[in-house]
């Protein structure tokens, strides 16, 4: 009896701790939305361009060497399997998929093809044209769609071609085309770059994603109407066709294409559509893909009639809110789930409001290291504490939460941090941050239910992508923001009531030294303005520091190199060679190349530290651009500058005096995994 | 911040697509060909009485012989039973040679058997392969084995890769790269012959293969340094013409006094390198890019003496990616060109024996492309010298081939395809499972291509980002013009996508083959298309409604010449390939253009036209 009390006691003791244990461990993106793979046979290739999902629970699925793969059971409910049948093949690689009564409708390069299956053996038989698109034989000319709208005409994006920028050499490159089952085309708006992704709106009303590039500063979102130009001069080779809706020319650009931003570009080109939400390059992604809207009723989770955007490179999904402000869609993008098998391309709604996937990286590499896969993401029924909606104010926003927030620890103005910052407009591939700035907190007020927390801000500014910063906010019942940061294109400032703030709500002006203010300092350009010494020297201390490591300069003592080193770059994240070896102690010259079309840099590193300096580079933020990446630890040895495509920077540095397997690695976010090599010190 | 210079960049990235996926080993085969002539039979031995010069022949699928008609220029083996199995049926050149490059027309009826025996002792077998299959050793272009008399028995002997023949009556063309053994002072041989490459139709079968010995029914069983071209006459008969060949001579060229000057920057071109600060000079073994810290953003200049020790015409190659220039003994050979390393600059200088002075420029100014910087001399058919480390010229990537092969049903493979130099955009390739497939251009209703052997060679459409995105046949084929064959109001050469000729799609019968729609204004017509039993033939069957009775021209075949072989059979460009009808009488040849047409005229409603084309 006493052993048996014994036991019980040490039962439930054991019960408790594991509880406590529970509780206390902090829950990630995988505990709300499951990722669920979907097995491939070992001989289909499914880089997935394509995805329609049927109503009969099949799953069709359109592949980059030109395939249709008809998958059956591909929620592989009760723990089956699914079943391939290849539906269609041949076809020039086809980036989308959708089907309309009893067809399917997908786009290759070169055309619009309805594909039926009139015997009914499961495999199409009948291939017609609905709409040939001209092509140049250059490779970056991709066709994307179509999505029907809900008349049963179609929309489709055309890339523009790549020549060392993009350029509109086949007509309607750089486009979206309205296309009806006849075949008739409407010409709808140009400025496209890579339009990967497009989606229509349960009110027919069409989003697209863009990639940074030449014209695009970073990703971003666009809601596009008749006559728009999106930005990328591409597509205007092709204003003056009869049928185009807009006359706007390549030289009419010329007087904006001096990297002022887009917003100041706009009031000049009339016929420029502000994105309405920018998604920071290397913080919300490097190359945005899919959207889709969620449609689900609650099924999905708590953000029915949100967004959700996919980026390839980061094998990532984001969200997007959205509102109307002056007749003009603007909001902001939100982190959501990571961790993805391959670079997402495609999202579609299952038919039990989980989200498919279907990815591809041959070509560009993606964080999720597989050539292809296809998942589906599910909600686990568990509402996340999220920042669920930010909506502007006319002096600053109100962040509604998932969960009632804990109000002591959100009246704490410490917890908040807002900046804003913007990019350039210019011909020139990508943008740097520009005219960052802060925005300092003046009132918060919480709302009665905790939902709600409208933050007053002083130096919002119109045209600007802000940023939102939270720290230490729980939910009333201790779960911490699964997400803690966000971003707002704020095209417009609404008009409205400024908030009367209480004494309580009121925050005063943030004491000097406030670690928290002393941060956002750090955020602006410098000459750094700060009132402690220990700021004003940490400031200073980054600054040599960082620069001690890129010299580009040889050093006046040397007299010659003792070696001299070439590195480049190669397309697919590689650099061109992935071992170099240098005698210790050696002085040496390192001549690198990107030879790439995206950026990249250059940092070498003690052994085994790679990986850890290439995710302290992705933390720095919005100072990364400035700092090229390269975090400030003694573990970096050297490193370049971030590179433009096609350019070329020679560095100096001494080799350790250690023999060893150091490294070398590109710390642009998202590289570094991938991009590495070994540079051997020999005795 | 980049700034993009169009005009380098348009071009660079047309040959940077050319090179993705590419294995560039740029091989120099840079040779001045002497023909043997053919206007009478001086340039042979003792010719038996079967061999004779005519003007041309010709054949059929199914006839056993050649039919000739007078004139020069065609070596022709008026092969009959009296000369079967006789060893002097055999024709010898007068020609010896060592190391040769040689290349040939040649024509077989049906069932026929030669042979090219290099140093008339080691074979290359000209056979009727014409739908045999896979080849053995005693196909078309296999290396003959050799023999043990003891035993009676065959071994080492090299079946082709793939069975490249054409049907018989249609003239096939080989290349031959020859070594000959290697002796020392004492007679001993120190390295085996070897053919590097042999070339039947356009396709290699066979690349590097040493002979350790002679082949069967060798003139000798001893190896030797040089000896005659022998052809075999004894087994059928057999015709010859445009033979050329280069002998190939090793010679040395020392380089003296090689000195290099290394700028290091942005040059737009060598105007800009004259005034730029020098970096760095010093001593170069060899033409060298690796003395170049920025390999990507540089101008490089060499200046050296090379020996000559046998006056002759030399050939200069300059290779390079960028910029280059060449003078020799101060006078400008190669002025600057802008070039890709597949595209070699070449100039030929007389040079006596002495001492000859030489200056090399290179200036590369952008970073997408591999570096490399070469330069070789080559005496007219002799090895080429490299003046370059290997380090200054790049391997060949190795890239995996990545294929589409056939299956029990059509494959079909929608891709950019490049036909007569221009890159189509709209094509579709249909793979059947007989082995004979063909390239049709969507855009213009046209067949641009047939082939039989393996279906599509897709490495530049699916390695990487696949930059090319063109798929090409493997196999022996028949490239033809690509034009629409239904023509209203003349004949043009292509058709207005968006006015005349409107593509409606394809229908998959069950057997999966494809049938292609079109409206042609009026007119509409189906084409599809179905392989002979064999393989050997592909059938074409144009289904045409007319329903305002328009007049129309069906246009079957186009060529330099076209010719009538009796019962539907036309030869077609000068026995290039066959088109064969079941109706001849509705036909008729017509001249349009400069060129020879296979009509057929008709204002019928509701038509079918069928042919076969025979390769």
């Amino acid at each position: 009896m006493k052993t048996l009390k014994i036991f019980c006691a040490l039962y439930f003791c054991c019960a408790a701790l594991i509880s406590i244990a529970q509780s206390d461990k902090a829950l990630t993106e995988k505990d709300y939305y499951f990722l669920k793979t979907v097995a491939i046979p070992e001989d289909i290739k499914l880089e997935v361009g394509g995805l329609a999902p049927l109503a009969d629970g099949r799953l069709a699925v359109s592949t980059r060497r030109g395939e249709i793969w008809m998958i059956e059971n591909p929620y592989m409910l009760n723990g089956t399997q699914p079943h391939y049948q290849l539906y269609a093949e041949g076809l020039h690689e086809v980036l989308g998929l959708a089907y309309k009564d009893g067809s399917l409708y997908c786009t290759q390069r070169g055309e619009l093809t309805k594909m039926t299956d009139t015997d009914g053996d499961g495999r199409a038989d009948v291939f017609e044209p609905i709409y040939r698109f001209d092509l140049s034989g250059n490779y970056h000319e991709y066709a994307y769609g179509p999505v029907f709208d809900s008349k049963g005409d179609m929309y489709v994006t055309l890339n523009v071609a790549w020549v060392g920028y993009g350029e509109g050499l086949s007509k309607w490159h750089g486009w979206l085309l309205k296309i009806k089952p006849d075949g008739s085309m409407e010409p709808i708006a140009t400025g496209l770059r890579s339009p990967a992704g497009f989606l229509l709106n349960s009110k027919d009303e069409v989003f697209y994603a863009e990639n940074q590039g030449d014209w695009v500063g970073s990703g971003r979102v666009t809601h596009l109407e008749k006559g728009d130009f999106a930005g990328n001069a591409g597509g205007l080779n092709w204003t003056q066709e009869p049928n185009s809706p807009l006359r706007l020319t390549k030289a009419d650009l010329a007087k904006v294409d001096d990297g002022r931003t887009m917003y100041d570009a706009a009031k000049v080109i009339k016929e420029m559509k502000l994105p309405c939400v920018w998604f920071p390059h290397t913080l919300m992604g490097i190359s945005t893909s899919d959207i889709i809207e969620d449609n689900t009723g609650g099924s999905f989770g708590p953000f029915s009639g949100q967004y959700f955007v996919a980026d390839q490179g980061h094998s990532k999904v984001m969200r997007m809110t959205l509102e109307k402000i002056n007749g003009e869609y603007q909001g902001a993008c939100y982190p959501f789930r990571e961790g993805w098998a391959s670079g997402l391309l495609r999202l579609r709604w299952g038919t039990d409001a989980s989200m498919w996937g279907g990815m591809t990286s041959r070509g560009w590499s993606s964080t999720g290291k597989a050539d292809y896969a296809l998942q589906r993401l599910v909600w686990s029924g568990k509402i996340p504490f999220e920042m669920k909606n930010i909506s502007a104010r006319a002096d600053g926003f109100e962040i509604e939460f998932t969960l009632p927030v804990d109000k002591t620890a959100a009246k704490v103005a410490a917890n908040y941090g807002f900046a804003s910052f913007n990019y350039k407009y210019q011909h020139q591939y990508g943008s740097p941050i520009i005219n960052q700035g802060n925005c300092p907190l003046r009132g918060i007020i919480v709302s009665e239910d905790g939902l709600k927390v409208r933050v007053v801000l002083d130096s919002i500014r119109e045209g600007y992508i802000h940023e939102l910063k939270l720290k230490n906010i729980k939910a009333a019942d201790g779960t911490p923001l699964l997400h803690d940061f966000a971003y707002y294109t704020m095209n417009n400032i609404p008009a409205g009531e400024k908030a009367m703030l209480s004494a309580e709500q009121k925050v005063s002006l943030t004491p000097v030294g406030n670690p928290m203010n002393h941060e956002h300092m750090a955020m602006t350009k410098p000459p750094v303005v700060n009132n402690t010494k220990k700021g004003k020297k940490a400031a200073k201390a980054t600054a040599t520091v960082a620069l001690s490591k890129n010299l580009n300069a040889m050093p006046a003592d040397w007299g010659q190199p003792d070696v001299v080193l070439s590195l480049g770059t190669k397309p697919g994240l590689k650099y061109d060679q992935d071992l170099l070896s240098i005698k210790a102690g050696s002085k040496v010259k390192l001549v690198f190349n990107n030879n790439d079309d995206m950026q990249h840099n250059l940092v070498v590193t003690m052994p085994g530290m790679a990986n850890k300096i290439g995710e302290k580079g992705m933390a720095l933020g919005l100072k990364g651009p400035e700092m090229h990446y390269v975090p400030n630890l003694g573990d970096v040895i050297a490193h370049s500058k971030i590179l433009e495509p096609g350019t070329t920077e020679t560095i100096y540095f001494t080799a350790p005096s250690k023999p060893g397997d150091y490294q070398f690695v590109c710390t642009y976010p998202g590289h570094y995994l991938v991009m590495q090599g070994i540079l051997k010190v020999l005795p | 911040m980049a700034i993009y210079k169009p005009k380098h960049f348009g071009i660079a990235l047309q040959f940077l697509l050319l090179l993705m996926g590419l294995s560039v080993q740029a091989q120099n085969t840079f040779y001045e060909l002497s023909p043997l002539p053919l206007n009478d039979l001086s340039a042979f031995r003792s010719p038996a009485a079967c061999w004779q010069i005519v003007g041309e022949t010709s054949g059929s699928p199914e006839n056993k012989l050649l039919i000739s008609k007078p004139g020069s220029g065609v070596l022709f083996d008026n092969f009959s039973e009296k000369f079967l199995y006789k060893r002097e049926s055999d024709l010898y050149s007068v020609l010896e040679h060592g190391d040769i490059y040689l290349e040939l027309d040649f024509m077989l009826p049906k069932g026929s058997n030669s042979g090219i025996y290099l140093q008339s002792r080691y074979e290359v077998q000209l056979f009727d392969s014409w739908g045999a299959g896979r080849p053995k050793y005693q196909d078309a272009g296999a290396i003959y084995p050799r023999w043990i008399e003891a035993t009676k028995t065959n071994y080492e002997g090299h079946a082709p890769r793939v069975n490249a023949s054409l049907a018989p009556g249609l003239w096939q063309h080989l290349e031959i790269h020859f070594q000959a053994p290697e002796f020392d002072a004492q007679g001993r041989k120190t390295k085996p012959a070897m053919f590097s490459k042999i070339v039947l139709n356009g396709v290699t079968i066979h690349e590097n293969i040493i002979l350790q010995g002679v082949t069967r029914g060798a003139v000798s069983e001893t190896e030797v340094a040089k000896a005659p071209i022998r052809i075999q006459g004894d087994h059928g008969p057999v015709a010859f013409r445009n033979i050329k060949y280069a002998l190939l001579n090793p010679f040395e060229a020392p380089l003296k006094e090689l000195t290099y000057q290394y700028y290091e920057g942005n040059f737009e071109n060598f105007e800009a390198l004259a005034t730029a600060k020098l970096t760095r000079e010093g001593k170069a073994e060899r033409i060298d890019y690796t003395l170049a810290d920025n390999v990507n953003r540089m101008g490089l200049v060499f200046t050296g003496k090379i020996e000559i020790k046998e006056a002759a015409n030399y050939q200069w190659i300059l290779q390079r990616y960028g910029s280059g220039k060449l003078s020799v003994d101060g006078k400008e050979v190669i002025p600057s060109e802008w070039k890709w390393i597949g595209d070699p600059s070449i100039a030929t200088t007389y040079l006596g024996v002495g001492e000859h002075t030489f200056t090399a420029s290179y200036v590369k100014n952008f970073g997408w492309w591999p570096t490399a910087a070469g330069l070789s001399l080559q005496k007219t058919n002799g090895k080429p010298i490299a003046l370059h480390t290997r380090a200054s010229m790049p391997d060949p990537r190795p890239t995996p081939l990545i294929a589409v092969g056939t299956k029990q049903e059509p494959s079909l493979l929608r891709c950019f395809f490049q036909h007569l130099k221009k890159k189509k955009t709209h094509v579709i390739l249909v793979g059947d499972p007989s082995s004979t497939h063909y390239a049709y251009d969507l855009n213009q209703g046209a067949l641009l291509q047939v082939w039989r052997g393996e279906f599509a060679n897709v490495t530049d459409m699916w390695h990487e980002r696949g930059e090319p995105q063109t798929a090409s046949a493997m196999g022996v084929g028949v490239v033809l013009p690509g034009r629409c064959p239904l023509a209203i109001d003349g004949l043009p050469d292509t058709l207005d996508q968006q006015t005349d000729l409107k593509y409606q799609g394809y229908q998959l019968s069950a057997e999966r083959y494809p049938t292609f729609k079109y409206q042609y204004r009026s007119v509409g017509f189906t084409e599809s298309f179905k392989v002979a039993t064999t393989g050997q033939a592909l059938e074409r069957i144009t289904s045409i409604k007319n329903p305002e009775g328009k007049k129309f021209t069906y246009r079957l075949a186009q060529g330099a010449e076209i010719s009538s072989m009796g019962n539907g059979l036309y030869a077609v460009d000068g026995q290039r390939y066959f088109i064969r009808v079941a109706d001849p009488a509705n036909y008729k040849i017509v001249s349009n253009n400069g060129q020879k047409e296979l009509i057929f005229e008709s204002a019928q409603t509701d038509l079918k036209v069928s042919s076969s084309l025979i390769f």
